[in-house]
């Protein structure tokens, strides 16, 4: 019974973290189209993006 | 201090000096993804993960979406790391036969390990088994510190990046740091250690006649492999329980020398890898100096203290000077080996690291010297800080700085070209307040607990009080370190101290994710005469003085009921 509270408790923590990159994400708000300037000075390493996870 | 003491110190800035600049620059080189001639050494394994793993390391991630594989990530090896002590008994390389961790106790344990905290509440040579121990507790040391590099990778890049959705992809951050930098840091300090005495065996205990013709139990254990990650890696945690206190751990003054360094390096190697990404090397030198400002008036104040001893010891006729035969001061649950001045330098760096391992016991430092420990915690651990997250709670202060800065003058607050708005503040304030509140919070609630006061406090009034505030600074900052003369194996605190290091690891990397994924997507704007330059002695100063002024005005009322008033005592 014991090993099922820990496990529950873990899934609620990590359910509570995404709720939180929620909230942070709410306070940055969306990706403003004037802000973004990909012709900007990139870092090297952002040559090889192919994809975007979003 | 003796001639000894100051040599050591010495020769350890001037080895850090050296060192941290070039650990710096090649860290830098592995985060931007920079050819090098080891790649032909690490390119076949590291492409034979991502194939096993189905990792695509170009695909970028957005920072909620690096944020919760980090999390699903730390979630997998809780529940591992768990499941490996519940059932220890049944597994192999067990030559001691202990049997499963209590539940509680498994649970605490998880959760110490894989927030970088490494708090112990067990003794590990009498309950962990050589297989959790190896395969759980050492390998989540390695993969916690590599989370907290990638933590620092990716806030770094929000710093240096203007106009991109992005920070970095999670896995390749977290595979590339700790199969390029960890692994042959970790691999070359144990067998340095191994050479200086550091035990590495996979035997039980062993049944030895002593001279006096009694019978002792040895202990033996993989150690060294241990001993260097748990240092590199600012975790803390040792196989053995009274950690580096113990000669199979720290066996003489060479390895605890090498032992410090270790615990200081990455750290002190990470401003200069933050100066080489944002491409303005003078801001890494500002970041390193505020952390070495903090360093030194640590550790030169607590090696003085102990060194000092104790007033009224020296009253009731006890010699407390060095001589010859003694390394003089206070020399309660102190090493021989090691005397006050190595002992507070050990205690000064675990402190400002985010390291929690001791070579004496903080609970027998005079207040003042307890005081410089806990008040290195509240600082937030920034000198220099946790594998990562030490740069990365510096860098939030920087922030924070910058835009008390700009509410002075009456300007928009600016750091590395990028406007800090109402956003960034907002996610700066969440930040810091995450520590304070589970700290103050549970130790509140806590002194109202019957199994605390009755069972876990041995000792009353302030000093007792103290301990509690300290194991809840210790778990919110990931240290781990315990005051010692508290019994934290008992369910409340086992529940709550695990509780407190989730939430002092995660809801700060979380708001720090989300400041990384802001200031990405802004835009550098051009420097004028009227921008606030962060790379100047001023700003050096004015962070110093916010870090300050933040400690204190949080903690002070907590402190004066605990070692100021012990302090006071004396």
């Amino acid at each position: 019974m014991a090993d099922l509270w820990v496990v529950l408790t873990v899934i609620g923590f990590v359910l509570i973290s995404a709720a939180y990159i929620k909230g942070c994400d709410l306070i940055i708000g969306p990706d403003d189209a004037t802000e973004l300037d990909t012709a900007s000075d990139e870092p090297a390493q952002a040559k090889s993006v192919v994809s975007v996870d979003r | 201090m003796s001639g000894a003491s100051w040599a050591q110190y010495v020769a350890l800035i001037v080895l850090l000096a050296i060192t941290a600049p070039l650990l710096g620059r090649y860290i830098a080189n592995v985060l931007e993804g920079v050819p090098s001639r080891l790649d032909r050494a690490f390119d076949p394994a590291e492409r034979l993960i991502y194939r096993v793993c189905r990792i695509d390391p170009d695909r970028e991630q957005r920072w909620n979406i690096y944020t919760l594989s980090l999390m699903v990530f730390t979630g997998v090896g809780l529940l591992f790391l768990y499941l490996i002590q519940r059932l220890q008994g049944n597994l192999p390389f067990n030559p001691t036969g202990f049997a499963a961790v209590a539940p509680a106790l498994a649970f605490n344990t998880s959760v110490s390990f894989i927030t970088n905290t490494n708090w112990q509440a067990y003794g590990g040579e009498a309950v962990m088994s050589h297989f959790t121990q190896v395969v759980g507790l050492t390998v989540q040391q390695f993969l916690s510190a590599a989370v907290g590099l990638a933590v620092m990778a990716a806030f770094i890049r929000g710093l240096a990046r203007a106009g991109h959705r992005t920070v970095g992809n999670f896995w390749a951050d977290l595979v590339r740091t700790t199969l390029r930098i960890l692994l042959p840091l970790a691999f070359v300090f144990a067998i340095v250690l191994l050479a200086s005495g550091v035990i590495q065996n996979t035997h039980g205990f062993t049944t030895v006649h002593t001279v006096a013709g009694s019978t002792q139990q040895i202990p033996g254990g993989v150690n060294a492999s241990m001993e260097s990650m748990k240092q590199l890696g600012t975790n803390g945690g040792d196989w053995f329980n009274v950690n580096s206190a113990h000669p199979y751990s720290n066996p003489n003054g060479f390895s605890d020398f090498i032992e410090i360094y270790a615990i200081l390096l990455i750290g002190f190697a990470l401003p200069f890898t933050f100066g080489r990404m944002i491409k303005d090397k003078r801001q890494g030198y500002a970041v390193v100096t505020i952390m070495s400002v903090i360093f030194l008036a640590a550790t030169l104040s607590l090696m003085f203290l102990e060194v000092g001893g104790n007033p009224k010891l020296t009253d009731a006729g006890a010699t407390q000077k060095v001589t010859a035969t003694s390394p003089g001061g206070n020399a309660e649950g102190k090493e021989v080996r090691f005397g006050p001045s190595a002992s507070g330098l050990w205690g000064a760096a675990t402190t400002g690291t985010s390291n929690g391992s001791i070579n004496s016991q903080l609970d027998s430092y005079t207040p003042a010297g307890g005081l410089v420990a806990l008040g290195d915690l509240k600082l937030g651990e920034i000198s220099p800080g946790g594998v990562g997250t030490g740069l990365n709670g510096l860098l939030i202060i920087v922030i924070l700085a910058v835009f008390i800065a700009g509410l002075m003058v009456g300007r928009t607050p600016e750091y590395l070209g990028k406007k800090i708005q109402a956003r960034e503040v907002k996610l700066v304030a969440l930040y810091v307040l995450a520590m304070p509140v589970v700290v103050l919070g549970f130790t509140a609630l806590s002194v109202f607990v019957q199994s605390v006061l009755n069972k876990s406090i041995y000792n009353p009034g302030p000093h007792g009080f103290t301990e509690l505030l300290y194991a809840y600074t210790s778990s919110a900052n990931n240290n781990g370190s315990a005051f010692a003369g508290l019994t934290a194996n008992t369910a409340w605190l086992n529940n709550t101290l695990g509780i407190t290091m989730l939430v002092g690891r995660f809801f700060t990397i979380i708001p720090a994710l989300a400041i990384a994924g802001s200031l990405a997507r802004k835009r550098h704007t051009p420097a004028t005469a009227g921008t606030f330059p962060t790379h100047t002695p001023l700003f050096v100063v004015l962070v110093l003085g916010v870090v300050i002024i933040l400690a204190a005005l949080t903690f002070l009322p907590v402190l004066a009921l605990g070692p100021i008033v012990e302090q006071l005592h004396i």
